[in-house]
């Protein structure tokens, strides 16, 4: 208490100072924050968009076979699976309506929890020759609710063209308008191309969607055939962005470290300076009965005062910079829709927890210092020079063993190597052995070095010692600054180059070169997509829509080869 | 009526290294403090005063000899038990710069009180009395700035009988202040430490002071060359403490 209530009288005592000293830990906890927040804002963002896209689907399974067809019996392989929680089934194949367009025909069932969570107009349950169309689709060839379609598709067991004949009764509004796909019964499409009881993918939710790649693998294993493609999209896309971020992220934290040190060292020096100006009064207190431990209270809440005030302004700044980086995200790198930066449990308590252990590293040693003072030399200035002096000849005995030692390692005759210890020790021998001579030579050799002892007399005086002071924390300043500065440009970059690779890795296919595409543009998009089969779609999941590991690479293939 | 004896000081020897050179301050000063005497030691700068006014009060060590404070060799303690020993029975009055600039009169003079452990409300009652028998009933709320040289020596004398020491260690009170107010304070510090029981080793060159001194040594290279000169103590008893008008308070630009 009585710590506390000197720290906070002291503190406005030394307005500028203070105020230096505070701004810097503001501006390295703001950062901090500033940037975690931003980067969480945008690696959410990215997970929300991926787990939108996939709604509650964690599990995909497809078949490598040809055709890539399977039993509907490992369905219930799959649904017996720990873990999961409910499964559905389907056939995915393709059809065309005028040979030009193509399109995916996806079989499904009333059951299937991913399509009952589309967002459709119209009838949701699908009878026989009732179709939902996408409304991508359903623009291109000018359908609605009540118009009629001849799908054409071709059945690989009679290696014919079927017709099926279909009634729109609903149009579904896939997320960014991508989806190039008509869903029809289940059943029917099964029996149209003398695929009676089988299916191409099965989807399955998970009770626990963390568990994604254990369950994965379980399935996998109960499969049995290595042709089966078991994917967690979900899971797998967040782990290609993780990955993707961390190295970013990691970039950006250590400069933000920099800036912490920078903070401490600013903190450091001010405390430091308290602590000599105020010699005399750390002596009458300990003359008075204060104890070594209370006088290090005293200037440890000093340096905590300093640091409660920054660090808690800090991590509002840094919500405020968060913010306004979501918005020039938002306006000038056309990032659309980042959604609202919000302080969280963990972040606040890492700017605290930061703030609070670079004010405590830099407060420690003048703390400690103030309470090891000499209570003595305190209170009578004049004695404060009579510290022991090693006599000359010990330094001088020293320098020449540090000198041979130098040498000998130089020279390779020492039983031992330490690599550049000779380029250490002989210039440090050189240094002390040149300071004594220096001290004995009198005033011949002080006119040569006189600019040197006169910037060591400044260094040494008061004012000298203020002006430096106050240049470091100048110097400090700007280098945080700067850091800020150039974090701001790497968050930029990184944003730039992650995004379009995450958004790729969203859609679950491979396209790293791709650029972020405005909303307007991919509805427009989404016409050229479905004149070829691999359509971007992940609910419907064509077989060419895998991502770009073996089994999906075999898939393509197969794919391709299907379509031929 | 001398009775126990406070502080006993052995053979003390004392020996700073100035640069390149040896200063032996103390010289074997045999000396003895006993319950509520008020001794004053005079010398010429250098003597050795000071130095054994430090070495007493703990703050500094001797080369050789000993210390007994109130039959407690002090040599051979560590630092936190000669913390404890200030703490609790020993007071200092320096000459200036006395006050921590950034707490009240009343809030000086509960420091120690409140370092020592006792509890705000009655460090508090114990800081306002001891305020009040130095005549600054008024000033309590004053910051060191606000209040005049001989007032901060009255806020450090009661600071200094505040935690009920055995010793008040005085250097040059009243060194930074004109004679009439050299001469209240020294009358405080007196009265005051007689209402205490406590015992008054005033070290300076004030010739006021030395004249109210019920034993007077003068110190010269390091040893107490000459004898003391005692006076009856009821001499000052006789003069009653006549109550000190507050000074207006001064207005002092403050550090940045």
């Amino acid at each position: 208490m009585l710590s506390a209530k000197i720290a906070y009288r002291n503190l406005p005592k030394r307005r500028a100072r203070t105020a230096l000293t505070i701004l810097a830990v503001v501006l390295g906890v703001a950062l901090l924050v500033g940037i975690n927040l931003a980067t969480a804002s945008a690696t959410g963002e990215f997970t929300n968009y991926i787990n939108k896209f996939w709604g509650r689907t964690d599990i995909v399974v497809s078949y490598g076979g040809l055709p890539p067809v399977f039993e509907s019996r490992y369905l219930h392989i799959v649904d017996n699976t720990s873990g999961v929680q409910q499964t559905a089934g389907r056939l995915v194949w393709f059809g065309t309506t005028d040979s030009r367009t193509f399109f995916s025909l996806v079989g499904i069932n009333r059951t299937d929890f991913d399509y009952s969570s589309f967002n459709i107009t119209g009838a949701k349950t699908l009878f026989p020759d009732q179709a939902t169309v996408d409304d991508g689709l359903a623009q291109k060839f000018g359908l609605g609710i009540g118009s009629t379609l001849n799908v054409v598709t071709p059945n690989v067991v009679t290696r014919t063209n079927v017709t099926i004949p279909l009634s729109v009764v609903g149009i579904n509004h896939p997320l960014r308008n991508i989806g190039a796909s008509i869903y029809l019964n289940l059943t029917q499409l099964q029996s149209e191309l003398n695929f009676q009881g089988m299916i191409s993918h099965i989807y399955a939710t998970l009770k626990d969607p963390t568990r994604a790649p254990q369950v994965r693998d379980e399935i996998q294993s109960r499969l049995g055939s290595p042709l089966f493609n078991v994917n967690a999209p979900k899971a797998e896309a967040v782990q290609r962005i993780a990955g993707q971020t961390a190295g970013f992220e990691l970039g950006l934290n250590v400069m933000v470290a920099v800036a912490l040190v920078v903070c401490a060292f600013i903190v450091f020096n001010t405390l430091f300076m308290t602590v000599n100006e105020r010699t005399y009064e750390i002596g009458v207190m300990r003359a008075v009965g204060t104890s070594r431990s209370q006088i290090f209270m005293i200037f440890l809440a000093e340096g905590l005062l300093i640091g409660t005030i920054g660090t808690i302004a800090g991590v509002f700044t840094g919500l405020i910079l968060s913010r306004g980086f979501t918005a020039v995200a938002e306006n000038i790198l056309q990032i659309p829709s980042l959604p609202l930066v919000q302080l969280t449990p963990t972040i606040t308590l890492m700017g605290l927890g930061a703030g609070f252990a670079s004010v405590f590293a830099g407060s420690l040693y003048p703390a400690a210092s103030a309470s090891r003072i000499n209570i003595i030399q305190a209170i009578r200035p004049s004695a404060r020079n009579s510290r022991n002096r090693i006599p000359d000849s010990i330094i001088v005995l020293v320098s020449l063993g540090i000198l041979t030692v130098g040498s000998l390692e130089a020279a390779r005759l020492t039983p031992f190597h330490v690599s550049y210890l000779d380029v250490a020790l002989i210039p440090m021998g050189l240094v002390i052995l040149g300071a004594v001579l220096f001290g004995r030579s009198g005033r011949i050799l002080t006119g040569p070095l006189l600019p040197f002892s006169r910037v060591v007399g400044y260094i040494a005086s008061r004012n000298g010692r203020r002006r430096l002071l106050r240049n470091a924390i100048s110097f400090g300043m700007i280098t945080i600054t700067l850091s800020f500065v150039i974090m701001l440009g790497g968050i930029q970059g990184g944003v730039q180059t992650a995004l379009p690779r995450n958004s790729g890795s969203a859609w679950g296919g491979h396209n790293p070169d791709r650029k972020p595409v405005p909303t307007n543009q991919l509805h427009q998009q989404s016409h050229q997509h479905s004149t070829s089969l691999s359509s971007n779609s992940p609910r419907t999941q064509p077989p060419t829509i895998q991502s770009q590991s073996p089994r999906t690479q075999r898939q393509q293939h197969i794919s391709r080869s299907t379509s031929r | 009526m001398e009775t126990t004896a406070i502080v006993q000081v052995a053979n003390l020897e004392k020996t700073y290294r100035l640069g390149n050179i040896n200063v032996q301050a103390l010289r074997g000063v045999n000396f003895t403090l006993y319950q509520a005497e008020f001794v004053v030691v005079t010398g010429p700068s250098g003597s050795g005063k000071t130095t054994l006014l430090n070495i007493i009060g703990t703050l500094d060590k001797p080369s050789a000899g000993t210390v007994t404070i109130d039959g407690e060799e002090i040599t051979g303690m560590k630092d936190g038990q000669l913390t404890k020993l200030r703490r609790h029975k020993i007071g200092f009055v320096f000459q200036f710069h006395n006050l921590i600039p950034v707490l009240t009169a009343l809030e000086n003079v509960e420091l120690p009180l409140l370092t020592a452990g006792m509890k705000p409300k009655p460090a508090k009652e114990r800081a306002s009395l001891m305020l009040e028998r130095v005549g600054l009933k008024e000033r309590l709320t004053h910051l060191p700035d606000e209040l005049s040289g001989g007032e901060q020596q009255r806020v450090a004398i009661a600071r200094a009988l505040a935690n009920h020491p055995k010793i008040i260690l005085a250097d040059e009170p009243t060194g930074d202040l004109d004679t009439k107010t050299g001469s209240e304070v020294v009358q405080i510090m007196y009265e005051s430490a007689k209402k205490e029981n406590a015992s008054v080793l005033v070290v300076t060159h004030d010739p006021v002071v030395a004249d109210r001194a019920e034993k007077l040594f003068e110190m010269r290279d390091g040893i107490i060359s000459k004898g003391t000169q005692q006076r009856p103590r009821e001499a000052f008893r006789l003069r009653a403490i006549e109550p000190v008008p507050p000074e207006p308070a001064r207005s002092l630009s403050q550090p940045n």
